[in-house]
């Protein structure tokens, strides 16, 4: 009984010892990131002059990747071609869509067959035909069988003309600025291969032609919880690793890469949840171990509105996706870490990463689930575990409260004072039950991915892209 | 009673760890409402201020006031950053009635003073200031901050330095424009422009004699904002001598690359594609009868971009009809060439029904 007894205080101190490690990096994190967006901002202060804009802005290809998406595809096409940018061009990569999506293109944009001599640097599934557009001629639409998302986007790299490509997608809700601020780092840094945005939730706001009129807050509980925990984990934690270039994941919804060390890398990876993350992993370790110059910066400004899952169901299959993709694209540049060469990428990201994000959520269900078995058994007393479910709590709102307040310091997009109330309470509710739940599901998208390599260790099979909600 | 003991100490941390944290996260809403509340203030006097000056300097334009309150030390970013947003937007008198006014206001030693802040914000605002003023007695500090480390406020300075005197600034900066990695090239090319090719022409030339052939691309790239007279020799020069590709690529891309085709033929069969592609480019600016053998002959280069350079250059010759191009396609056997053709006169809308 003394040994269970021992056993059960151990685990406690454990527990606590781990919420308090987790907290305390996200609350490091977003000290850094404080530091990093008072930098970004002050640097701002010349923007609003007239000669504040450079007028030589380097031309970029944008890359949506289109599978079945006949009832968005015309708005999203339209609100890019409307992007104000210097040089631009869209390449919508239709990805083997079996409903109207070539159709309702071809009528909106009068699309023409384009015979075009396709540089296939990188491997992609086949081409079928290229058209192009007689009224916007900067408008290109590649039509291919399917490969999945990252197979679209590799056949737009090989398509794109322009030393920079932004990676979107379709139903993004863009600012009008997006595009220039996303493609300031690569002006001021030649060594920037990457800027990810921060995203930012779509639900609430208004919107007009694709673009974001004003931010608002969703009416749901459950978007508005997400509006928080976007700020929380989303925003601030991965501008405190951009501080120190250590970005790992990407935004997935508008990315701008570098082309050639795109190329170089070999391209976006098929077959996996998350391949902007994956590549933009990838992109750090190559560099990283070549000993070659590699930035990747997140860019904090709202730039990319998206909807969040309005339902638990998909609220869950997102979550199991991503969950799936983080594994996916850690273990498959697993060289980085501790890497001599790896420097922050190798040695505090990605650890960092690996520890908390990964592994974080099996650990923490299993310490939830141990405290409460042994409550029941009656190895704790209410009070130790009243007392460790404070600690949990309690640093969870800390850290929901003190990205709002790096909110608050910085873009002020939510400006009404009942907008603010709202906020708050979402940081209070956020963690009580909402927190727990996603920390289970994303448990369960780590043990489908364990099951899926299993599975193909065994036959001996890769696998094919799934398509859950955005 | 080890156990009573551990448990007690597990609660006591446990508690006051919690304790602690709600305490901050308490603390941290009481912040965000203090900033919430600095803010819509600030919002207001700002926008005050801003009501109440725009007239005022929109007055100025056409004549400088006989009287002006003075501006107080919490409005002074706000009137700076009004004062440039004017003098950025303006030509001739209406600027030097602007730089009136801010001597009238003493505006001009507030500069100064803010130049001392510790807020790179306020620095930023003061540094493009004393540029706009043409402030003399501030080259020393600016001239410091153009050295400095940190990249915006060196560019800033930068360009406030080339605003008061292009010269002493090019003698001054000269190395760093080509040295520096973190002077991207286009803000460079904004700010050589603004200065204007009068003042930039010769000592950017002169500067090509004296640069490390590493360094001498990005010094090319901004000779695009000098007169051509003082160009083109020292382009035909690198283009005679130099063998570093880097350098040639970069001379073919100039906007004052010398037309003469005994320059530039030789490009087009050097070992470095990007040489080709440029020399390919070039070709369509200087190619006369005849020259098209050589374009077709690119066709066949194994390099995509260098084809479709030399196909673009095709399509781009005054003396080359859509019949002579058309006849050209079927004449190339390289299916590689034949596509890439097919693409170039479809882009340029000069393919058949």
């Amino acid at each position: 009984m003394i040994e269970l007894h021992a056993t059960a205080m151990a685990l406690q101190w454990i527990v606590l010892a781990y919420f308090i490690g987790l907290n305390g990096g996200y609350l490091l994190l977003n000290l850094m990131s404080l530091a990093g967006i008072r930098r970004y901002l002050e640097a701002r202060a010349l923007d609003a002059l007239p000669q504040a804009a450079s007028r030589y802005e380097p031309p970029v290809s944008i890359i949506v990747p289109a599978f079945n998406e006949q009832s968005a595809i015309v708005a999203t096409v339209r609100s890019l071609l409307q992007l104000p940018y210097p040089q631009l061009e869209v390449i919508v990569v239709n990805d083997g869509s079996t409903d109207e999506t070539l159709e309702v293109l071809r009528e909106a944009f009068s699309l023409g067959l384009f015979p075009e001599a396709y540089w296939k640097r990188l491997p992609v599934r086949h081409v079928r035909a290229i058209y192009r557009s007689t009224t916007f001629p900067g408008l290109r639409v590649i039509e291919k069988s399917r490969g999945g998302r990252a197979d679209s986007l590799n056949a737009g790299v090989n398509a794109a003309r322009f030393p920079l490509f932004c990676a979107t997608r379709v139903g993004c809700i863009l600012s009008r600025d997006s595009l220039r601020r996303m493609v300031q780092p690569f002006v001021e840094n030649i060594t920037t291969a990457a800027s990810t945005c921060t995203l930012r939730i779509a639900n609430g706001c208004s919107t007009s032609g694709g673009f974001l009129d004003a931010a608002g807050l969703p009416g749901k509980l459950l978007a508005l919880i997400q509006v928080m925990e976007y700020l929380r984990t989303f925003l601030f934690a991965r501008l405190g690793w951009s501080a120190m270039n250590a970005a790992l994941t990407a935004s997935g919804a508008f990315d701008v890469f570098r082309k050639q060390a795109v190329v170089d890398a070999g391209g976006f990876r098929s077959g996996i949840a998350c391949p902007y993350s994956e590549l933009q992993m990838r992109l750090h370790r190559v560099h990283r171990l070549a000993g070659e110059p590699c930035r990747i910066v997140v860019v904090p400004d709202p730039v990319c509105w998206i909807e969040a899952p309005g339902s638990l169901s998909a609220l869950r299959q997102q979550r199991i996706r991503w969950q799936r993709g983080l594994a996916e694209a850690l273990v498959a540049n697993l060289r980085l870490l501790f890497h001599r060469r790896g420097g922050a990428p190798g040695w505090v990201s990605f650890p960092f990463t690996l520890a908390f994000e990964l592994l974080g959520p099996p650990i923490e269900v299993l310490a939830y689930a141990l405290l409460l078995a042994a409550f029941a058994f009656g190895l704790i007393s209410w009070q130790g575990l009243a007392a460790i479910m404070a600690v949990a709590i309690g640093f969870g709102i800390l850290l929901s409260v003190s990205a709002l307040l790096l909110e608050e310091s910085s873009f002020r997009l939510y400006r009404r004072p009942t907008q603010l109330l709202r906020l708050l309470t979402a940081a209070l509710v956020e963690n009580i039950g909402y927190h727990q739940l996603v920390a289970l599901w994303r448990t369960e998208g780590l043990i489908r991915w364990l099951r899926r390599r299993a599975g193909e260790r065994r036959h001996g099979t890769g696998t094919r892209e799934n398509r859950g909600p955005a | 009673m080890s156990l009573v003991t551990d448990s007690d100490l597990l609660f006591a941390f446990a508690f006051w760890a919690g304790a602690t944290a709600l305490s901050i996260a308490v603390a941290l809403v009481a912040c965000i409402l203090v900033l919430r509340l600095g803010l819509t203030l600030r919002m207001y006097r700002e926008a005050r201020f801003v009501l109440r000056w725009r007239p005022r300097l929109l007055e100025a334009i056409d004549q400088v006031p006989a009287t002006l309150p003075a501006v107080k030390r919490g409005d002074w970013f706000a009137f700076l950053a009004l004062w440039n947003h004017f003098q950025e937007s303006l030509r001739g008198a209406a600027r030097h009635r602007l730089r009136a006014v801010m001597l009238k206001l003493r505006m001009d030693v507030a500069a100064r003073e803010m130049l001392k802040s510790r807020s790179i914000r306020e620095r930023l605002m003061s540094v493009i200031t004393l540029g706009h003023l043409g402030d003399q007695e501030s080259w020393p500090a600016l001239e410091r901050l153009a050295h400095g480390p940190h990249t915006l406020l060196s560019l800033a300075a930068a360009r406030a330095l080339l605003l008061i005197d292009p010269v002493r600034a090019l003698n001054a900066l000269l190395p760093e424009l080509s040295e520096r990695p973190d002077w991207p090239v286009p803000r460079l090319e904004a700010m050589l422009s603004e200065t204007g090719p009068a003042a930039v022409s010769a000592p950017l030339a002169a500067a090509v004699d004296r640069t490390p052939s590493a360094q001498l691309p990005k010094l090319i790239a901004l000779l695009d904002a000098a007169h051509a007279k003082h160009v083109r020799p020292k382009l035909r020069e690198l283009l005679q001598t130099s063998h570093d590709p880097d350098v040639l690529a970069a001379c073919l891309k100039s906007r004052h690359l010398p037309l003469e085709r005994v320059l530039i033929r030789p490009c087009t069969h050097h070992e470095s594609w990007q040489v080709r592609t440029q020399a390919a480019s070039a070709m369509a600016r200087v190619a006369q009868p005849g020259d098209e053998k050589l374009l077709a002959g690119m066709l066949k280069d194994p390099v995509w971009w260098v084809r479709y350079r030399a196909a673009q250059a095709l399509a781009a010759l005054p003396f080359l009809t859509r019949d002579d191009l058309w006849r050209l396609r079927f004449v190339v056997t390289d299916r590689f060439a034949q596509n890439m053709l097919d693409q170039v006169v479809a882009e340029r809308g000069t393919t058949r029904a």
